[in-house]
């Protein structure tokens, strides 16, 4: 490397063009003046020859200062990779250091990455489609219960028609159909959408081609498009696919076409998980049918408007059909409300978690740096003394920050891909769709982002501290003498940490407890006693509803009959899962105040024997016995009669649900049931009403001692004896559907159980630190202290006491940001108060017992310090 | 005789090749070799020193000139030795051709 001067000042640079100038001058006049000139008359001349001596040094003094910056420039840049190169060797010195920081920073940014992926692909842009901002979906709502309905069909032409802030709309069809296979007959979940749903998404197939005018016409041949993870899982991504002819509800339908990834998550559509079969729409559907109906605004109409706009033609649409008098138009962002709203707050909860887990990784990064900074004391006074500024100290300090990031980000990305695997392979039933999670383009970014605020976070205040060098220190030996540098700092440090990870441990505290109290909740049966399995009878095999209910009368007896069935009933749905009501609920003779409204409630068709079968426990009145059909008298749920006739007496009152309903006897009382999932108190208000027999599809409720995959082999068996092309779905104890239903709850407990766990790990790391540094900054005058005979336990006490400070004022901050940050909670929380005292003392408590633990082994140290080395130290 | 345009950069450059110089060094070397031929005023070379030490071409150090004063040598850096040999090579392409056309007899002569 070649010697420099220190960078020129301007001045400087224009004393030296004018030196340089006036030497010129003055030696042409000398030599002018040896040639016979007069001393001024010899200087005239010299600046006569020159020329325009200003202009001149102007020019110059511009090259000079152009050369200047650009020296400058370089000098930067070199300067920077010479410091980076630095810092990556300090590192490289201190593998292990290396190691814990850039581990610890990328366990937490790949968590936040995957999180981000999830939350980014389901909440902020599930659908990546053509101009996504202006998309919009339609419903009905039922404006006391704020429950949303799909629109039919006759309302969407009418918007077409009508509707000036939409630019245009598309329905989405859903149904589902059997698919035949070699081994019998599997469901499959079936959309059907117009050839324009293409343009309308602006997207193309990613193998085939889309749907054509002609493929919806009547008697056109059957072709079909199927979605994209589907194929790959379904048919492990056969290239062959396009052209294949499948039986689909037993007709052949010729796959024409493989989806784009883009159309893996199509709307109202999250639950069943991700696209199976795309059917071309009939060219007339029924105006009846429901459908979820897409829209797309015109460019700068808000969404606001536009359900402004369709409030006012509902009095219109209602003319045209009656039960929209009870409904008003709703138009959301087609964004919002997919996954519904307490899943929502569930991924943020869940990435906001993640945040304060990657601060506090900060935080023990930041001791990690503190401690070398306090460590090369020396070294800095060293540089310090030879003329290195602070801003030169501080600004190593944060490049060292900055590798350290650098490799955390990189870590972080790397973890995040096979994490985001992770989550979609163990993604609860309710987020079926995170089926189609795929590494997100914007991860780079992300990691980038978080990168750089790691950097600055856990690196600014080592920067800052480790920038403070005392030379004179090194001349009095100062250390010796044992005052702890930064101190303060890392306390602090040690008390945010401390606090943070308590928030998060009070967090899945809760979580699981709340967890516990759904699982100890009376269900009003043994669940476990309990399998259920579908039976789906398809409309092409039964085409009259006796001969669907001869069927299921003869696989019910097929059934009963088996060997280790102990009973056996019919219903439609089973807890947690049945069916929902809608409509408010009537009493003959009664007018009801605003407050007793009810207009949702979990509603079932049964046999007279489910009761029984099911163990649930009638209260009052009798079942259904010889009464059939749409009037044959309700059943309801405790909850339900103690809400109206809370002395009892229900029996033999009439009701009826929604202004068109029919008024029906109320039979009998039963037990509460958890019939909507056990989280929705709402599914409470039960009402069962005997099957009026048909139905197109049957849950079969049977009591019985075999394991359900024993049972659905042999219940496989029996109903392919008598209907090959009947299929079953899945046979799972009902224990097992109650579990399912409370998955989400699980994996946020797990996913915050798991932050909590590092969180703490991490304080505890951190403490561990502080302790044991100081132990050895001490260790002269801990060994004066057992030479003159201290109790062992006494220095133990000594060495516990300093971290215990910060721990407990962490803990009193943990626990009032905890207790502040409740409300966050509650909405994801089951019969538990966010402020729940028990989680909160037990938090805490573990907080600081992983404190004592993790003071132990510096305390233990301290007090088996052999006085005579100890003294002979340093 | 006026300097054409361009020609004062390889002009210092080939004071600079028979070794450091400063500025008035360099206005005699030019005064002389060309026997007052070329006027090379004062005010252009030192804009052309500048400029070429911006370039990189030429570098420059305080030192003592022959009666101890403080003066600014300039000395040519290894991508001036180069720009010199390629500017030079062309310049003698291009008087080679000037001539070739000057000297030109006419056919019937």
């Amino acid at each position: 490397m070649k010697f420099r001067f220190p960078w020129r000042t301007r001045a400087m640079l224009a004393s030296e063009v004018d030196e340089e100038i006036a030497f010129h001058l003055a030696a042409r006049a000398a030599e002018l003046e040896r040639e016979g000139l007069e001393a001024a008359e010899a200087r005239r001349a010299a600046a006569a020859e020159f020329g325009d001596v200003a202009a001149t040094r102007a020019y110059c003094l511009d090259q000079d200062r152009a050369a200047e910056r650009e020296v400058r420039w370089t000098d930067r840049l070199a300067d920077v990779r010479q410091d980076i190169g630095l810092a990556v060797r300090r590192l490289a010195r201190q593998p292990m250091l290396l190691a814990t920081a850039a581990g610890t920073l990328g366990l937490g940014m790949g968590a936040a990455i995957a999180l981000w992926t999830v939350v980014r692909q389901v909440v902020i842009k599930p659908f990546p489609w053509r101009d996504s901002e202006r998309l919009v979906t339609l419903w009905h709502e039922i404006p006391a219960s704020q429950v949303r309905l799909t629109p039919q069909f006759m309302a969407l032409e009418f918007w077409r028609s009508e509707s000036k802030t939409l630019e245009s709309l598309e329905p989405v069809l859903p149904s589902s159909a059997t698919l035949s296979n070699d081994g019998g007959a599997e469901i499959v979940q079936v959309k059907s959408v117009a050839e324009t749903f293409f343009d309308f998404t602006g997207l193309q197939p990613a193998l085939g081609r889309r749907f054509v005018p002609a493929d919806r016409e009547e008697g056109a041949p059957r072709v079909a498009m199927i979605g994209r993870t589907w194929w790959q899982r379904r048919y492990s991504g056969d290239p062959e696919i396009v052209g294949r002819i499948v039986q689909l509800d037993n007709k052949p339908v010729e796959i024409v076409g493989v989806l784009p990834r883009e159309l893996d998550f199509l709307p109202g559509a999250w639950r069943g998980g991700v696209t199976q079969f795309l059917l071309p729409l009939p060219i007339r559907p029924d105006p009846d049918r429901n459908a979820v109906t897409l829209g797309r605004l015109r460019p700068g109409v808000g969404v606001a408007s536009a359900r402004a706009e369709l409030r006012t033609l509902d009095a219109r649409l209602a003319t045209a059909q009656k039960d929209l008098l009870e409904y008003q138009t709703r138009v959301d962002d087609a964004a919002s409300n997919q996954i519904g709203a307490r899943n929502v707050r569930t991924l943020y909860i869940l990435l906001g978690s993640v945040g304060v887990l990657l601060l506090i990784a900060c935080a023990n990064v930041a001791h990690l740096l503190l401690g070398r900074m306090i460590s090369r004391r020396s070294e800095r006074a060293v540089r310090s003394a030879l003329g290195a500024s602070r801003a030169n100290l501080a600004w190593s300090g944060l490049l060292e920050a900055g590798v350290i990031g650098v490799a955390g980000a990189a870590l972080g990305l790397a973890l995040s891909f096979p994490l985001v695997r992770l989550i979609a392979a163990n993604r609860p039933q309710e987020l079926g769709i995170l089926e189609a999670l795929h590494p997100d383009p914007t991860a780079g970014i992300i990691a980038v982002v978080l990168g750089l605020v790691v950097t600055l976070l856990a690196g600014l205040l080592p920067a800052w501290r480790g920038s403070r060098a005392a030379p004179a220190e090194l001349l009095h030996g100062g250390w010796a003498a044992g005052r702890p540098e930064g101190r303060r700092l890392r306390e602090a440090l040690l008390v945010t940490e401390v606090g943070l990870s308590l928030v998060l441990l009070v967090g899945a505290g809760l979580v699981t407890r709340s967890l516990w109290r759904l699982g100890q909740l009376d269900l009003g049966f043994n669940p476990g006693e309990i399998i259920s399995a579908q039976l789906q009878l398809p409309d092409w095999r039964f085409q009259s509803p006796v001969a669907r209910e001869a069927f299921l009368v003869q696989a019910t007896d097929a059934v009963r009959s088996m060997a280790g069935v102990e009973a056996v009933t019919r219903a439609s749905g089973v807890p947690p899962n049945v069916g929902v009501a809608f409509g408010e609920l009537e009493i003959e003779g009664r007018v009801l105040g605003e407050n007793d409204r009810e207009s949702f409630f979990a509603y079932q068709t049964v046999e007279p024997d489910y009761f029984t079968v099911m163990r649930i426990p009638l209260i009052a009145g009798g079942t259904f016995d010889g009464r059939a059909g749409t009037d044959g008298g309700y059943v309801i749920s405790r909850a339900l009669a103690d809400r109206y006739w809370p002395g009892g007496g229900a029996i033999g009152h009439r009701i009826r649900i929604g202004k068109e309903g029919r008024w029906n006897e109320i039979l009998g009382v039963a037990g509460n049931v958890p019939g909507l999932g056990v989280g929705e108190l709402r599914g409470a208000l039960h009402i069962y009403r005997r099957a009026s027999g048909g139905g197109d599809e049957a849950d079969l409720v049977v009591r019985t001692t075999m394991s359900p995959p024993a049972f659905e082999s042999a219940l496989r068996q029996v109903i392919a004896g008598i209907d090959r092309e009947v299929p079953v779905r899945g046979a799972n104890t009902l224990m097992t559907r109650f579990r399912a239903s409370t998955a989400t709850q699980r994996f946020t407990g797990a996913l915050l159980g798991g932050f909590a766990a590092f969180a703490t790990a991490l304080f505890a790391a951190g403490l561990f630190g502080v302790l044991n540094h100081a132990v050895s900054q001490r260790t002269r005058e801990i060994g004066v202290r057992i030479a003159i005979g201290a109790d062992p336990r006494r220095v133990r006490w000594l060495v516990v006491r300093q971290g215990l400070g910060a721990v407990v004022i962490g803990v009193a901050l943990g626990l009032t940001a905890a207790w502040m940050s409740a409300r966050i909670l509650s909405s994801i929380l089951f019969d538990i108060s966010p402020r729940d005292l028990v989680t909160f003392v037990v938090a805490a408590g573990v907080t600081i017992l992983v404190a004592l633990a993790a003071s132990y082994l510096p305390a233990r140290r301290a007090s088996r310090l052999d006085p005579t080395s100890a003294l002979r130290s340093e | 005789m006026v300097l054409p345009s361009g020609s004062v950069d390889i002009l210092l450059l080939k004071a600079l090749s028979w070794g450091p110089m400063h500025g008035f060094a360099i206005s005699r070397w030019v005064r002389e070799r060309s026997e007052e031929a070329l006027a090379l005023e004062d005010a252009a070379l030192y804009q052309g020193l500048h400029r070429l030490e911006r370039q990189g071409a030429i570098e420059s150090e305080w030192g003592p000139s022959e009666n101890n004063r403080r003066a600014r040598f300039y000395r040519l850096t290894s991508a001036g030795r180069r720009q010199l040999r390629e500017e030079t090579a062309e310049w003698r392409a291009l008087a080679k051709a000037l001539f070739q056309v000057l000297d030109a007899r006419s056919a019937e002569a």
